[in-house]
Protein backbone atom coordinates (compact mmCIF):
# COMPACT_ATOMS: atom_id res chain seq x y z
CA UNK A 1 0.00 0.00 0.00
CA UNK A 2 1.43 3.27 -1.02
CA UNK A 3 1.52 5.39 2.12
CA UNK A 4 1.69 8.81 0.58
CA UNK A 5 -1.89 10.30 -0.20
CA UNK A 6 0.14 13.05 -2.54
CA UNK A 7 -0.80 12.87 -6.38
CA UNK A 8 2.58 14.43 -6.82
CA UNK A 9 4.82 11.74 -5.07
CA UNK A 10 2.57 8.98 -6.96
CA UNK A 11 3.51 10.82 -10.81
CA UNK A 12 6.84 11.39 -10.02
CA UNK A 13 7.33 7.55 -8.37
CA UNK A 14 4.84 6.18 -11.31
CA UNK A 15 7.56 7.82 -13.91
CA UNK A 16 10.36 6.17 -12.51
CA UNK A 17 8.57 2.74 -13.05
CA UNK A 18 6.73 2.18 -10.15
CA UNK A 19 3.39 -0.12 -11.40
CA UNK A 20 1.88 0.26 -7.40
CA UNK A 21 1.91 3.91 -7.37
CA UNK A 22 0.53 3.87 -11.26
CA UNK A 23 -2.17 1.70 -10.06
CA UNK A 24 -2.98 3.86 -7.18
CA UNK A 25 -3.54 6.68 -9.65
CA UNK A 26 -6.09 4.88 -12.00
CA UNK A 27 -7.36 3.73 -8.71
CA UNK A 28 -8.31 7.52 -7.65
CA UNK A 29 -9.33 8.59 -11.14
CA UNK A 30 -10.79 5.26 -12.77
CA UNK A 31 -14.51 6.73 -12.04
CA UNK A 32 -13.91 10.00 -13.45
CA UNK A 33 -12.27 8.16 -16.60
CA UNK A 34 -14.86 5.74 -17.03
CA UNK A 35 -17.51 8.53 -16.90
CA UNK A 36 -16.22 9.96 -19.88
CA UNK A 37 -15.72 7.44 -22.07
CA UNK A 38 -18.98 6.14 -21.42
CA UNK A 39 -20.80 9.50 -22.56
CA UNK A 40 -18.21 9.30 -25.73
CA UNK A 41 -18.66 5.78 -26.32
CA UNK A 42 -22.56 4.73 -25.31
CA UNK A 43 -21.44 1.37 -24.87
CA UNK A 44 -20.02 -0.31 -21.71
CA UNK A 45 -18.00 -2.67 -23.50
CA UNK A 46 -16.28 0.14 -25.66
CA UNK A 47 -15.95 2.27 -22.81
CA UNK A 48 -14.28 -0.42 -20.55
CA UNK A 49 -11.78 -1.23 -23.94
CA UNK A 50 -11.29 2.88 -23.80
CA UNK A 51 -10.24 3.09 -20.45
CA UNK A 52 -7.71 0.86 -20.20
CA UNK A 53 -6.33 2.29 -23.67
CA UNK A 54 -6.38 5.49 -21.80
CA UNK A 55 -4.57 4.43 -18.87
CA UNK A 56 -1.93 2.78 -20.76
CA UNK A 57 -1.80 5.61 -22.65
CA UNK A 58 -1.07 7.27 -19.64
CA UNK A 59 1.50 5.30 -18.52
CA UNK A 60 3.32 5.40 -21.70
CA UNK A 61 3.32 9.30 -21.88
CA UNK A 62 3.68 9.91 -18.35
CA UNK A 63 6.82 11.47 -19.11
CA UNK A 64 4.56 14.77 -20.87
CA UNK A 65 2.55 15.72 -18.44
CA UNK A 66 3.12 18.88 -16.74
CA UNK A 67 2.40 19.30 -13.33
CA UNK A 68 1.11 23.06 -13.71
CA UNK A 69 -2.23 21.21 -14.97
CA UNK A 70 -4.30 18.77 -12.78
CA UNK A 71 -3.65 14.94 -13.72
CA UNK A 72 -7.36 14.59 -13.66
CA UNK A 73 -7.86 16.67 -16.41
CA UNK A 74 -4.58 15.57 -18.53
CA UNK A 75 -5.88 11.97 -17.86
CA UNK A 76 -9.59 13.50 -19.66
CA UNK A 77 -7.56 14.75 -22.53
CA UNK A 78 -6.34 11.36 -23.06
CA UNK A 79 -9.56 9.90 -22.64
CA UNK A 80 -11.57 11.52 -25.20
CA UNK A 81 -9.13 11.47 -28.06
CA UNK A 82 -8.88 7.53 -27.11
CA UNK A 83 -12.76 7.34 -26.93
CA UNK A 84 -13.25 8.74 -30.21
CA UNK A 85 -10.65 6.22 -32.01
CA UNK A 86 -12.56 3.16 -30.37
CA UNK A 87 -15.40 4.64 -32.17
CA UNK A 88 -14.02 4.90 -35.07
CA UNK A 89 -12.75 1.29 -34.94
CA UNK A 90 -16.12 0.30 -34.45
CA UNK A 91 -18.72 -0.15 -37.43
CA UNK A 92 -21.40 0.23 -34.98
CA UNK A 93 -21.11 3.48 -33.40
CA UNK A 94 -24.79 3.99 -31.92
CA UNK A 95 -25.90 0.91 -29.80
CA UNK A 96 -29.45 -0.16 -31.59
CA UNK A 97 -30.47 -2.58 -29.47
CA UNK A 98 -31.79 -1.80 -25.32
CA UNK A 99 -30.63 -4.93 -24.29
CA UNK A 100 -26.82 -3.83 -24.80
CA UNK A 101 -27.08 -1.20 -22.01
CA UNK A 102 -27.18 -2.74 -18.61
CA UNK A 103 -29.27 -1.81 -15.67
CA UNK A 104 -28.57 1.10 -13.58
CA UNK A 105 -31.12 -0.59 -10.17
CA UNK A 106 -31.11 -4.36 -9.98
CA UNK A 107 -34.48 -4.41 -7.63
CA UNK A 108 -36.63 -3.06 -10.18
CA UNK A 109 -39.17 -4.75 -11.28
CA UNK A 110 -39.58 -5.97 -15.12
CA UNK A 111 -41.53 -2.90 -16.40
CA UNK A 112 -39.31 -0.31 -14.74
CA UNK A 113 -35.86 -2.23 -15.62
CA UNK A 114 -37.33 -1.93 -19.32
CA UNK A 115 -38.40 1.67 -18.83
CA UNK A 116 -35.25 2.28 -17.52
CA UNK A 117 -33.40 0.85 -20.60
CA UNK A 118 -35.37 3.15 -22.64
CA UNK A 119 -34.64 6.13 -21.34
CA UNK A 120 -30.82 5.40 -21.25
CA UNK A 121 -30.78 4.30 -24.48
CA UNK A 122 -33.07 7.54 -25.39
CA UNK A 123 -30.19 9.64 -24.10
CA UNK A 124 -27.32 8.27 -24.61
CA UNK A 125 -28.38 7.66 -28.21
CA UNK A 126 -28.64 11.75 -28.20
CA UNK A 127 -25.75 12.69 -27.13
CA UNK A 128 -24.09 10.04 -29.36
CA UNK A 129 -25.76 11.89 -32.60
CA UNK A 130 -23.68 15.14 -31.30
CA UNK A 131 -20.11 15.90 -33.08
CA UNK A 132 -17.41 14.46 -31.19
CA UNK A 133 -16.20 18.17 -30.71
CA UNK A 134 -19.47 19.16 -28.98
CA UNK A 135 -20.17 16.18 -27.67
CA UNK A 136 -16.61 16.35 -25.77
CA UNK A 137 -17.20 19.80 -24.16
CA UNK A 138 -20.34 18.79 -23.17
CA UNK A 139 -19.51 15.41 -21.54
CA UNK A 140 -16.85 17.19 -19.43
CA UNK A 141 -18.77 20.34 -18.45
CA UNK A 142 -22.01 18.13 -17.59
CA UNK A 143 -20.76 15.13 -16.02
CA UNK A 144 -16.67 15.85 -14.79
CA UNK A 145 -18.40 19.43 -14.16
CA UNK A 146 -15.51 21.32 -15.43
CA UNK A 147 -15.12 24.93 -15.66
CA UNK A 148 -15.07 26.69 -18.71
CA UNK A 149 -10.97 27.50 -18.29
CA UNK A 150 -10.57 23.68 -17.65
CA UNK A 151 -12.32 22.88 -20.04
CA UNK A 152 -10.32 25.25 -22.73
CA UNK A 153 -6.79 23.95 -21.14
CA UNK A 154 -7.97 19.95 -21.32
CA UNK A 155 -8.85 20.24 -25.13
CA UNK A 156 -6.50 23.36 -25.91
CA UNK A 157 -9.14 25.37 -27.43
CA UNK A 158 -9.95 29.25 -26.82
CA UNK A 159 -12.75 29.89 -24.08
CA UNK A 160 -15.05 30.86 -26.91
CA UNK A 161 -14.83 27.84 -28.30
CA UNK A 162 -15.69 26.29 -25.00
CA UNK A 163 -18.71 28.45 -25.27
CA UNK A 164 -19.84 27.84 -28.39
CA UNK A 165 -19.90 23.97 -28.66
CA UNK A 166 -21.46 23.85 -25.75
CA UNK A 167 -24.39 26.19 -26.54
CA UNK A 168 -24.28 24.13 -29.67
CA UNK A 169 -24.68 20.48 -28.11
CA UNK A 170 -27.30 21.91 -25.73
CA UNK A 171 -29.36 23.22 -28.08
CA UNK A 172 -29.10 20.08 -30.50
CA UNK A 173 -29.88 17.90 -27.48
CA UNK A 174 -33.20 20.22 -26.11
CA UNK A 175 -34.51 18.98 -30.11
CA UNK A 176 -33.35 15.92 -30.10
CA UNK A 177 -35.11 14.81 -26.70
CA UNK A 178 -38.08 17.54 -27.26
CA UNK A 179 -40.75 14.82 -27.87
CA UNK A 180 -38.90 12.37 -24.87
CA UNK A 181 -38.76 15.35 -22.78
CA UNK A 182 -42.77 15.91 -23.24
CA UNK A 183 -43.02 12.31 -22.56
CA UNK A 184 -41.62 12.79 -19.45
CA UNK A 185 -43.60 16.16 -19.03
CA UNK A 186 -46.63 13.62 -19.05
CA UNK A 187 -45.00 11.37 -16.21
CA UNK A 188 -44.23 13.49 -13.89
CA UNK A 189 -40.52 13.12 -14.29
CA UNK A 190 -39.35 15.89 -16.22
CA UNK A 191 -38.27 19.14 -14.02
CA UNK B 1 -36.74 46.84 -22.64
CA UNK B 2 -33.15 45.51 -22.02
CA UNK B 3 -31.63 43.14 -24.62
CA UNK B 4 -32.47 39.16 -24.24
CA UNK B 5 -29.64 37.61 -22.37
CA UNK B 6 -30.09 34.33 -24.20
CA UNK B 7 -26.37 33.79 -25.03
CA UNK B 8 -25.64 34.08 -21.88
CA UNK B 9 -27.94 31.67 -20.57
CA UNK B 10 -25.38 28.97 -20.20
CA UNK B 11 -22.59 30.50 -18.48
CA UNK B 12 -25.41 31.40 -15.98
CA UNK B 13 -26.61 28.09 -15.32
CA UNK B 14 -22.04 26.92 -14.88
CA UNK B 15 -22.08 29.63 -12.62
CA UNK B 16 -19.23 30.85 -14.77
CA UNK B 17 -20.45 34.59 -14.98
CA UNK B 18 -18.93 37.07 -12.31
CA UNK B 19 -19.37 40.97 -11.97
CA UNK B 20 -21.35 43.04 -14.08
CA UNK B 21 -22.80 40.38 -16.28
CA UNK B 22 -23.63 38.34 -13.89
CA UNK B 23 -25.63 41.05 -12.78
CA UNK B 24 -27.22 41.98 -15.77
CA UNK B 25 -28.62 38.66 -16.48
CA UNK B 26 -30.19 38.28 -13.01
CA UNK B 27 -31.45 41.69 -13.41
CA UNK B 28 -33.09 40.87 -16.76
CA UNK B 29 -34.36 37.50 -15.79
CA UNK B 30 -36.61 38.86 -13.53
CA UNK B 31 -38.72 40.33 -16.06
CA UNK B 32 -38.24 38.45 -19.27
CA UNK B 33 -40.53 35.20 -19.36
CA UNK B 34 -38.80 34.23 -22.37
CA UNK B 35 -35.70 33.99 -20.96
CA UNK B 36 -36.69 32.43 -18.04
CA UNK B 37 -38.31 29.98 -19.79
CA UNK B 38 -35.13 29.48 -21.95
CA UNK B 39 -33.07 28.81 -18.58
CA UNK B 40 -35.56 26.40 -17.05
CA UNK B 41 -35.64 24.62 -19.95
CA UNK B 42 -31.78 24.28 -19.70
CA UNK B 43 -32.26 23.58 -16.46
CA UNK B 44 -34.59 20.67 -17.28
CA UNK B 45 -32.15 19.48 -20.55
CA UNK B 46 -29.55 19.35 -17.45
CA UNK B 47 -31.46 17.31 -14.77
CA UNK B 48 -32.37 14.79 -17.86
CA UNK B 49 -28.58 13.82 -18.43
CA UNK B 50 -27.75 13.36 -15.09
CA UNK B 51 -31.08 10.91 -14.52
CA UNK B 52 -29.18 8.74 -16.50
CA UNK B 53 -27.05 6.89 -14.11
CA UNK B 54 -23.65 4.61 -15.07
CA UNK B 55 -24.62 1.58 -15.46
CA UNK B 56 -23.64 -1.60 -12.99
CA UNK B 57 -21.54 -3.41 -15.28
CA UNK B 58 -18.33 -1.21 -14.56
CA UNK B 59 -15.43 -3.08 -12.52
CA UNK B 60 -14.75 -2.24 -9.48
CA UNK B 61 -11.53 0.47 -9.45
CA UNK B 62 -9.29 -1.86 -7.92
CA UNK B 63 -10.34 -4.85 -9.90
CA UNK B 64 -9.92 -2.27 -13.09
CA UNK B 65 -6.56 -1.31 -12.08
CA UNK B 66 -5.28 -4.78 -11.39
CA UNK B 67 -6.71 -5.39 -15.27
CA UNK B 68 -4.41 -2.79 -16.44
CA UNK B 69 -1.40 -3.79 -14.41
CA UNK B 70 -1.77 -6.63 -16.30
CA UNK B 71 -1.53 -4.88 -19.92
CA UNK B 72 0.94 -2.13 -19.46
CA UNK B 73 4.05 -2.26 -21.31
CA UNK B 74 7.75 -2.41 -19.91
CA UNK B 75 8.73 0.65 -20.20
CA UNK B 76 12.54 0.72 -20.65
CA UNK B 77 13.34 3.74 -18.89
CA UNK B 78 11.97 5.95 -16.41
CA UNK B 79 9.63 8.63 -18.12
CA UNK B 80 11.68 11.31 -17.56
CA UNK B 81 9.88 14.66 -17.67
CA UNK B 82 10.20 16.00 -21.55
CA UNK B 83 10.96 19.94 -21.55
CA UNK B 84 8.83 21.72 -23.99
CA UNK B 85 11.27 23.27 -26.06
CA UNK B 86 10.37 26.37 -28.19
CA UNK B 87 9.97 25.87 -31.74
CA UNK B 88 12.43 27.52 -34.52
CA UNK B 89 10.06 29.94 -35.47
CA UNK B 90 9.28 31.02 -32.02
CA UNK B 91 13.49 31.42 -31.53
CA UNK B 92 13.38 33.36 -34.35
CA UNK B 93 10.78 35.55 -33.53
CA UNK B 94 12.17 36.60 -30.56
CA UNK B 95 15.94 37.09 -31.47
CA UNK B 96 14.27 39.02 -34.26
CA UNK B 97 14.57 42.63 -31.90
CA UNK B 98 18.05 41.75 -30.88
CA UNK B 99 19.43 41.04 -34.01
CA UNK B 100 17.63 44.82 -35.45
CA UNK B 101 19.37 46.54 -32.30
CA UNK B 102 22.53 44.76 -33.31
CA UNK B 103 21.94 45.91 -36.90
CA UNK B 104 21.64 49.64 -35.56
CA UNK B 105 24.49 49.42 -33.06
CA UNK B 106 26.79 48.17 -35.85
CA UNK B 107 25.69 50.89 -38.69
CA UNK B 108 25.49 53.83 -35.52
CA UNK B 109 29.21 52.82 -35.11
CA UNK B 110 30.83 52.99 -38.53
CA UNK B 111 29.19 56.26 -38.97
CA UNK B 112 30.51 57.21 -35.52
CA UNK B 113 34.06 55.87 -36.12
CA UNK B 114 33.87 56.83 -39.78
CA UNK B 115 33.15 60.70 -38.43
CA UNK B 116 35.78 60.49 -35.85
CA UNK B 117 37.92 59.62 -37.98
CA UNK B 118 36.95 62.06 -40.20
CA UNK B 119 37.09 64.67 -37.99
CA UNK B 120 40.62 63.80 -36.77
CA UNK B 121 41.91 63.58 -39.84
CA UNK B 122 40.55 67.45 -40.34
CA UNK B 123 42.46 68.23 -37.06
CA UNK B 124 45.65 66.89 -38.30
CA UNK B 125 45.54 64.36 -35.60
CA UNK B 126 46.57 61.06 -38.14
CA UNK B 127 49.19 62.70 -39.90
CA UNK B 128 49.31 61.22 -43.10
CA UNK B 129 47.99 58.64 -41.92
CA UNK B 130 45.14 58.87 -42.74
CA UNK B 131 45.37 61.17 -45.43
CA UNK B 132 44.11 58.27 -47.98
CA UNK B 133 40.65 58.78 -45.91
CA UNK B 134 40.29 62.22 -47.64
CA UNK B 135 41.46 61.05 -51.36
CA UNK B 136 38.50 62.72 -52.75
CA UNK B 137 37.91 65.95 -50.49
CA UNK B 138 35.55 64.96 -48.49
CA UNK B 139 34.81 62.27 -45.99
CA UNK B 140 33.55 58.87 -47.12
CA UNK B 141 32.42 56.25 -44.65
CA UNK B 142 34.48 53.91 -43.86
CA UNK B 143 33.07 50.63 -46.44
CA UNK B 144 32.82 53.70 -49.43
CA UNK B 145 36.51 54.44 -49.17
CA UNK B 146 37.74 50.58 -49.22
CA UNK B 147 35.63 49.78 -52.02
CA UNK B 148 37.71 52.89 -53.47
CA UNK B 149 41.20 51.78 -52.29
CA UNK B 150 40.60 48.26 -53.71
CA UNK B 151 39.45 49.41 -56.98
CA UNK B 152 35.65 48.27 -57.43
CA UNK B 153 34.47 51.78 -57.06
CA UNK B 154 35.89 53.49 -60.17
CA UNK B 155 35.31 55.38 -63.33
CA UNK B 156 31.48 56.10 -63.62
CA UNK B 157 30.57 54.19 -60.70
CA UNK B 158 32.47 56.93 -58.68
CA UNK B 159 31.18 59.66 -60.35
CA UNK B 160 27.74 58.51 -59.58
CA UNK B 161 28.09 57.47 -56.14
CA UNK B 162 30.07 60.93 -55.46
CA UNK B 163 26.69 62.21 -56.95
CA UNK B 164 25.09 59.84 -54.43
CA UNK B 165 27.28 60.77 -51.57
CA UNK B 166 26.41 64.69 -51.64
CA UNK B 167 22.66 64.10 -51.72
CA UNK B 168 22.79 61.98 -48.77
CA UNK B 169 25.55 64.63 -46.55
CA UNK B 170 22.54 66.61 -47.27
CA UNK B 171 21.81 67.03 -43.45
CA UNK B 172 23.43 63.73 -42.47
CA UNK B 173 20.31 61.76 -44.51
CA UNK B 174 22.59 59.19 -45.24
CA UNK B 175 22.38 58.26 -41.54
CA UNK B 176 18.41 58.00 -41.60
CA UNK B 177 18.54 56.41 -44.61
CA UNK B 178 20.96 53.39 -43.07
CA UNK B 179 18.39 54.03 -39.61
CA UNK B 180 14.74 53.98 -41.46
CA UNK B 181 14.55 50.03 -42.82
CA UNK B 182 15.78 48.70 -39.28
CA UNK B 183 13.00 51.57 -37.38
CA UNK B 184 10.64 50.08 -40.14
CA UNK B 185 11.25 46.41 -39.73
CA UNK B 186 11.16 46.60 -35.84
CA UNK B 187 8.22 48.61 -35.36
CA UNK B 188 7.24 45.71 -38.11
CA UNK B 189 7.86 43.14 -35.31
CA UNK B 190 6.32 45.20 -32.46
CA UNK B 191 3.00 45.57 -34.44
CA UNK B 192 3.01 41.96 -34.67
CA UNK B 193 3.66 41.45 -31.28
CA UNK B 194 0.90 43.67 -30.00
CA UNK B 195 -1.46 41.99 -32.43
CA UNK B 196 -0.57 38.87 -31.04
CA UNK B 197 -1.04 39.56 -27.18
CA UNK B 198 -4.82 41.09 -28.36
CA UNK B 199 -5.70 37.72 -29.83
CA UNK B 200 -4.33 36.24 -26.84
CA UNK B 201 -6.19 38.22 -24.40
CA UNK B 202 -9.42 38.49 -26.91
CA UNK B 203 -9.12 34.24 -26.30
CA UNK B 204 -9.28 34.82 -22.44
CA UNK B 205 -11.25 37.29 -22.06
CA UNK B 206 -14.65 36.45 -20.80
CA UNK B 207 -16.02 37.24 -17.09
CA UNK B 208 -15.52 34.29 -14.65
CA UNK B 209 -17.11 34.40 -11.21
CA UNK B 210 -14.76 36.20 -8.61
Amino acid sequence: MIPSNDEAVLVARARQGDRAAFSELVCRHYQGVIQVVYRMCGSTQLAEDAAQETFIQAWLKLGSYQPRSALRNWLYRIAVNTALDVLRREVRMVPDDVEDLELSDGQAGPEDTALQEEHTAIVQRAILSLPAASRAVLVLREYQELSYQEIANTLEIPLGTVMSRLSYARGLLKEALAAYRQVLLAEDKYV
Amino acid sequence: MSEHVIDWLNAYLDGELGGSRLHQVEKHLESCPQCQAELESLRGLSALLHSEPLPDAFPTASRFAAQVALRLPTRAVPAVPSKNRPSVAAVVWWLAPLGLLAAWAFVQTVFLLSNWIATAGDLGLLGGAAAWLNANGSPSPLPITLLEQVGILQGELASVWNGVEGLLAWGGLGQWLWQLPIALLFLGWLAGWVAWRNRQSKDRSFPVQS
